[in-house]
């Protein structure tokens, strides 16, 4: 077992969460135990290691819930969601049986719900149907249900998320919001006080550094900073040697990569979490374009880091039209120094855009293919070929903007979609 | 060492059983013979099993042991047996030796750490129907699909199963006259899920009478002897429906 198995916080007074979270939490489910639902679910969106699983499960005892966990992340399909999730939250619980008021008695966790419905093929245990079914548990259920998940805006734009997300509390996991402020502070002394007692009772010495940063390093993951530690243990004779083995990848979202981009003042911590990242070059690009002019504050001296961003554009290009691979890097480098051309940097929190330019492009092959579609079915009425009947397309544009009742019959007739008019 | 023999087909009704609830169990072994405890994820349906060593053909069992295995692989096991068989388990180390006439088959155990057996919950209910088992199979399937929920009714007149949808609705009546024995007084009713129900009398295929036990909002207690003899007894335990 691992230390941060083996030192999972098992009361509420061990839990390293902030006292708000906290009291979020405790009153959403003393709600469900009064018969006074607000909101059926909970969502808690946050980094991982932070303690949304252990906190539910800590937190759902004491009040007194038998706790339901569905997180075996292979076999999370509608079925499976139906058999385990719905009837959680229908049917009473057999091990509550003996108390005698009869309300809700489980709580069901649905861990990482954000990357449960992925997969289209069956055979990994993946179904579209997924998050519907999910919606429909949260609207029906008779237990409290509580969602936990890494990436909330993600999560957001899925359809039928607005069907859960109406139903439930939403809740931002994280230790703390602001670092150097009283309650980072506080927090780090938590959690400083916690790896003392753990190394306490394991018998392992570890230097006041590599604690330090350990914790620096992997906060607020307290499961990364344990297991950090924990590979340090077999050094503890030689406290001193251990800062060699710091060096562990883990791979940053396109968030934390801009945000490094433009806040870091380390230009080889920015390179090397662009090394980790799970998105290509273009899109590296195109998200700085994007967010640039919200970070940069004096508007006027905007040309300086747009001129680098361009140059990295252009070496990408040209680094295939010319097909000098070893250049492939260059581009990236370069706009990772754009956060340095930047002339004062907009310091306030910001949130990253989606590139609107890539928006853009998916609406219009939508279109497309909406136009195509309408011209399928034109041809088939008329007895043209596609490209024949597409060229006439026009005059059904004209129909629409002159003729509704003709085209409203026409549109009937040919049972267009109302993306397939909208395209027109 | 441990090593047991037993009919297939009752080891094919245990596996069948085990499978409407859970995946992966622990068998336990003692002195008395075969004990298996098993919980669905959901808290919702529960079976209780004891098959005492006279129900087994030999029963070599030393010291008192749990075997973890995976219902799945269980059910390949006996897939290529017939239900005239005899089926001998020899435990080998981390692997289970099954002897099936001219075939041998070993598949690992699983280990014990990972599968947790559940602690069986103190139920009783006064009011009781006993009833055979065609009965209430046709009842089921009557009711299937129709709805998530199957609500029990009993009276000292009468026990009746009925699921209702917004467009269909199926019901099973029995009068006193048709059931062996109904202790009730006044009038129970609760509802339990359908499609377990359903899993659970599909897969006992030697019982003929099973008792079931309920008040309102109250599990479901059904309890079965079942067996080539008839001398393994079962439970199987529903959680109530919560009603708004």
């Amino acid at each position: 077992m691992t230390w941060a198995e083996k030192y999972r916080a098992t009361r509420i007074s061990e839990l390293i969460i902030s006292p708000e979270i906290l009291k979020t939490m405790v009153s959403w489910m003393n709600r469900w135990k009064s018969g006074d639902v607000a909101k059926k679910g909970m969502i808690l969106y946050g980094d991982p290691g932070t303690g949304k699983t252990t906190a539910l499960s800590v937190i759902s005892r004491e009040v007194g819930f038998q706790l339901i966990e569905m997180n075996s992340s292979d076999r999370r399909n509608a079925e499976q969601m139906k058999l385990v999730a719905k009837m959680g939250g229908l049917y009473r619980d057999l091990f509550s049986m003996d108390d005698t008021h009869g309300g809700p008695d489980k709580l069901i966790l649905v861990d990482e719900a954000d990357n449960i419905f992925e997969g289209r093929s069956t055979d990994t245990g993946g179904d579209t149907g997924g998050i519907r079914a999910l919606a429909e548990i949260v609207q029906e259920t008779h237990n409290p249900i509580a969602l936990t998940m890494n990436e909330y805006y993600d999560f957001r734009r899925k359809s039928s998320a607005q069907a859960i997300i109406e139903n439930c509390e939403v809740l931002d996991f994280r230790p703390y919001t602001r670092r150097r402020t009283r309650e980072y502070s506080a927090y780090i002394a938590r959690v400083r006080e916690r790896i003392n007692q753990i190394l306490e009772t394991e018998k392992v010495k570890l230097s006041q550094e590599a604690i330090d940063l350990a914790i620096e390093r992997n906060e607020p993951d307290l499961r990364a900073i344990l297991n950090d530690l924990e590979s340090l243990r077999h050094l503890s004779d030689a406290p001193e040697d251990d800062m060699e083995l710091w060096d562990r990848d883990s791979p940053g979202s396109v968030y934390d990569i801009i945000d490094q981009t433009f806040r870091s003042r380390n230009y080889g911590k920015i390179l090397q979490a662009l090394r980790n990242k799970d998105f290509d070059t273009d899109d590296y690009i195109m998200w700085i374009d994007q967010n640039l002019p919200d970070m940069e504050v004096e508007t006027t001296k905007i040309d300086r880091p747009f001129a680098l961003l361009a140059y990295s554009d252009w070496l990408k290009n040209q680094v295939f039209r010319k097909q000098h691979f070893a250049f492939k890097n260059l581009a990236e480098e370069v706009s990772a120094g754009v956060g340095f051309a930047v002339n004062r940097l907009n310091e306030h929190y910001f949130k990253y855009q989606f590139p609107q330019y890539i928006r853009d492009r998916a609406r219009i092959k939508g279109s497309g293919m909406g136009r195509r579609n309408v011209s399928e079915k034109v041809g088939r009425m008329v007895h043209l070929s596609t490209r024949r009947a597409g060229d006439m397309l026009w005059l059904m544009e004209m129909m629409r903007r002159h003729d509704k009742k003709g085209f409203t019959e026409l549109a009937e007739k040919l049972y267009l979609t109302p993306q397939e008019i909208s395209s027109l | 060492m441990t090593r047991i023999v037993m009919p297939v087909k009752n080891l094919k009704e245990i596996t069948d059983l085990l499978n409407t609830v859970t995946t992966e169990v622990k068998l336990k072994l003692t002195g008395k013979g075969m004990e298996v405890r098993a919980v669905d994820p959901a808290h919702v349906a529960m079976i209780n099993i004891d098959a005492p060593k006279e129900s087994f053909v030999e029963y070599g069992v030393d010291n008192e042991e749990e075997l973890a295995v995976d219902v799945e692989r269980l059910k390949n096991v006996i897939k290529v047996s017939r239900d005239s068989d005899q089926i001998t388990i020899t435990k080998e180390k981390d692997k289970l030796l099954f002897e099936i006439g001219t075939i041998n088959k070993k598949i690992s155990l699983l280990d014990g750490n990972t599968v947790s057996t559940p602690k069986i919950p103190q139920l009783s209910s006064e009011s009781y129907v006993v009833l055979s088992r065609t009965d209430l199979e046709r009842g089921l399937k009557a009711a299937e699909d129709v709805s998530d929920a199957i609500r029990l009714t009993l009276t000292k007149e009468s026990f009746r199963a009925r699921s209702m949808s917004e467009t269909e609705e199926s019901e099973l009546s029995l009068p006193a006259d048709l059931l062996k024995e109904v202790v009730c007084a006044g009038t129970v009713k609760s509802s339990y899920p359908l499609e377990y129900l359903i899993r659970f009398i599909k897969s006992i295929t030697t019982a003929e009478e099973i008792k079931m036990s309920f008040k309102d909002d109250y599990p479901l207690i059904i309890d079965f002897r079942f067996g080539v003899n008839r001398d393994i007894s079962g439970t199987f335990l529903l959680a109530p429906r919560m009603e708004q």
